[in-house]
């Protein structure tokens, strides 16, 4: 009868419900649980690090309009369509107070992706819209999403959108719409 | 003949500082402005101000006085969701070197703007961090401001997907 290795025995099932003994299992668990303690820890202390800094004693509608204004496109700097977003990347606080405040992400620019469009329309809800469009081609699902949201668009942009879809969109009843450009 | 004497108004901060102002100059806080109204009889008591400290109402006063006689913002011509998002960041000349302050200086004046009710000195501070802000990277803006990186893990793991929906269209 030959003997095999014990690493070369074959997987049998009860191999597998009887692993073999790991005489450091407990105490590697124990270290796991202590890190995630010590993480969670680390975390309330950053938050509450950041508390004590002086632009968290701003109130939230302060600092809101700072976003605002911080997100306004003006004539002479360009400013990234998705600037709102990467305000929402600095910390806990201005994250929370960003996706709490539709109003932030109303200006929906056509050089968006359809990723981020959508981001921005589903945390714009339910306020008024300005969206722009910027290709030829308007896939399918954008065309759903521009359709099914015309109720709250004021300013709509087709004009690097193709004509014949641009003309059927703008036919649609558009209660909220105030002005469009069209191709 | 004589101009009229300017009712003069004693007001306290919370370090027990005493300023005494001219009326016009205080009432471009609507704050005060409303107070005032409601006070019948001339009060020689200084009005308490506990939301604001000496240095911060000095910076403020300096501010009103500058742009006493201006027309306030009335209370109805709250700006339509369209008007706020063309708003431009632009600050005059006198403006901006008077908010060129420290950070923490700057953050008071804002709290004594939206407390005491003086819309323009309240944009001129939010249109300043504003342009603070403007142009920068998120980690440059927690740098300026200080600020530690605080997401959770699944907050941090949820921004990782929304960097990559970045550049697809």
């Amino acid at each position: 009868m030959s003997i095999l290795h014990p690493q070369l025995e074959p997987w049998t099932t009860s191999r597998a419900l009887n692993p073999p003994y790991d005489p450091h299992f407990e105490a590697r668990s124990e270290i796991d649980k202590e890190i995630l303690q010590l993480e969670r820890q680390l975390h309330l202390l950053r938050v509450k690090r950041n508390s004590l800094i002086p632009i968290s004693n701003l109130p939230t509608d302060v600092l809101v309009d700072i976003f605002k204004l911080a997100t306004t496109k003006v004539e002479d700097k360009d400013v990234s369509p998705k600037r709102m977003a990467e305000i929402s990347w600095v910390c806990g606080l201005w994250r929370k107070v960003a996706l709490d405040h539709p109003i932030l992400w109303t200006v929906i620019s056509g050089s968006l992706s359809l990723m981020w469009k959508k981001a921005f329309i589903q945390r714009s809800q339910p306020a008024g819209i300005s969206i722009g469009v910027n290709h030829t081609y308007i896939m399918p699902e954008l065309m759903e999403i521009l359709i099914s949201e015309l109720p709250r668009i004021r300013h709509l942009d087709l004009s690097n959108g193709n004509a014949q879809t641009s003309e059927m969109i703008a036919s649609l009843p558009a209660p909220t719409l105030q002005s469009v450009k069209l191709w | 003949m004589a101009a009229p004497a300017t009712q003069q108004i004693k007001i306290r901060c919370n370090d027990e500082k005493e300023f005494t102002v001219d009326r016009d100059v205080l009432e471009r806080s609507v704050l005060i402005k409303n107070m005032l109204e409601d006070v019948t009889e001339q009060q020689d008591a200084p009005i308490p101000l506990p939301n604001v400290s000496g240095p911060v109402m000095a910076k403020v006063l300096e501010y009103c006085t500058h742009h006493r006689g201006e027309p306030l913002p009335s209370a109805d011509t709250e700006q339509s969701q369209d008007e706020t998002r063309k708003r431009t960041t632009d600050i005059s000349e006198w403006d901006q070197k008077f908010i060129t302050v420290d950070q923490e200086m700057l953050f008071e004046i804002i709290l004594a703007a939206n407390y005491l009710d003086i819309k323009s000195l309240l944009d001129v501070g939010c249109k300043t961090v504003a342009n603070m802000i403007k142009g920068k990277t998120p980690e440059e803006i927690r740098k300026l401001f200080n600020i530690v990186n605080d997401f959770t893990p699944e907050e941090e793991a949820q921004i990782k997907k929304e960097n990559e929906w970045a550049e697809d269209r």
